[in-house]
């Protein structure tokens, strides 16, 4: 098994650019993970620096594309996401990825267009939905499919099922599991559950992708929840796991870091996201 | 349970969320569907104010391009 890569969630805003200039510099960045929805704004346009990494990333076979809004496991498939699918296939047309995935759970509804990735209880329906959305994916792809996990758990059921869940779905398609630290974490600290019992209910065999990202901390009904925000550094017990998930997931290619566009404001924060990035490309080539 | 109940369950669900309703109301308004039973017993009352939080501040539009929540 060859060794895995490290990379960067490409975000086209200036405060990115300027802090992870020097780590394309200095060769660090190995892949590029590519959220399409973010080329798709009328109003802000993708500058040229960011259209020359993706021609350079997708035809050194590095990229990977990653929806955002396809809402897979709605139950019904709408004309809005017909129109998501033709817009990542024109993507796809002109940036080849090496592969292509979405996120677990639903944002659209019947009278909701949009909003937050909710979760799905694990019913027949829901599973079905999911395939069909994983095959209508993949009819545009060109590449291997993924899911990524998801990190709201509205109950302990999404957590313990959230995993068998996504082996159920990607099975359908032979898919991969984008396998997202921090959302992990997330149910981790947010229903005292043990990382590794909880890792061991994942498809760690279909792990091509994981994800490094930070996040934040917010009161909910009382008592410290934590959110998948992508606007903070990497905490310490994130990274901590990032050996063990490796460690497991045997068939990881690459280990990207995630951070929100626009939220490394300071120079303090440049130099984390730096660190950060550091960190996992340390690791992965240690 | 088939594809239009579930259709019906999410629409649902989003609206109750965006109303800001708790766990009972919830476990009330979705309750008739015995394949949720379970989902609807472990529902807790963080992980459901956290939702309807999102749903009132991303319902409608589209969610950070990153893929966080």
């Amino acid at each position: 098994m060859s060794r895995p890569k490290a990379g960067l969630s490409l975000m086209n805003t200036p405060d990115f650019a300027a802090a992870a200039k020097s780590l394309f510099e200095a060769g660090m960045v190995d892949a590029l993970e590519w959220s399409f929805e973010i080329g798709w704004s009328e109003r802000n346009p993708l500058p040229p620096w960011t259209e020359s990494l993706l021609d350079f990333f997708s035809s050194e076979d590095a990229l990977y594309g990653h929806g955002v809004s396809g809402s897979l496991l709605s139950a019904t498939w709408t004309p809005r996401q017909e129109a998501w699918l033709q817009r990542v296939a024109e993507d796809i047309q002109r940036w080849p990825c090496r592969g292509v995935s979405e996120h677990f759970g639903y944002m659209a509804a019947e009278g909701w267009e949009a909003g937050p990735p909710l979760p799905v209880p694990f019913v027949e329906p829901a599973l079905q939905a999911g395939r069909r959305g994983l095959r209508r994916l993949r009819e545009v792809a060109g590449a291997q499919v993924g899911l990524e996990n998801l990190a709201l758990a509205m109950g302990l059921r999404d957590v313990w099922d959230q995993g068998p869940f996504l082996e159920a779905l990607l099975s359908e398609v032979d898919g991969y599991l984008v396998l997202d630290l921090h959302n992990l974490w997330c149910q981790v600290v947010n229903y005292g559950v043990s990382f590794l019992e909880l890792l061991d209910t994942y498809p760690t065999r279909r792990v091509r992708v994981i994800h490094v990202s930070g996040g934040s901390w917010a009161t909910a009904a009382g008592g410290r929840w934590r959110r998948d925000t992508h606007d903070g550094e990497v905490p310490a017990p994130v990274m901590a796991l990032l050996p063990m998930a490796l460690q497991r997931c045997r068939r990881t290619e690459v280990v990207i870091l995630e951070r929100l566009g626009g939220t490394i404001r300071t120079q303090h924060e440049a130099e984390r996201f730096q660190q950060d990035y550091a960190a996992i490309w340390e690791m992965v080539n240690g | 349970m088939d594809e239009a109940a579930l259709a019906e369950v999410q629409a649902k669900l989003m609206t109750l969320l965006s109303e800001g309703a708790g766990v009972e109301a919830i476990r009330e308004a979705l309750g008739g569907h015995p394949e949720l039973r379970v989902w609807l017993e472990w529902l807790d009352p963080r992980g459901v104010e956290t939702a309807s939080v999102l749903v009132k501040k991303w319902g409608k539009r589209a969610p950070p391009v990153s893929g966080g929540e």
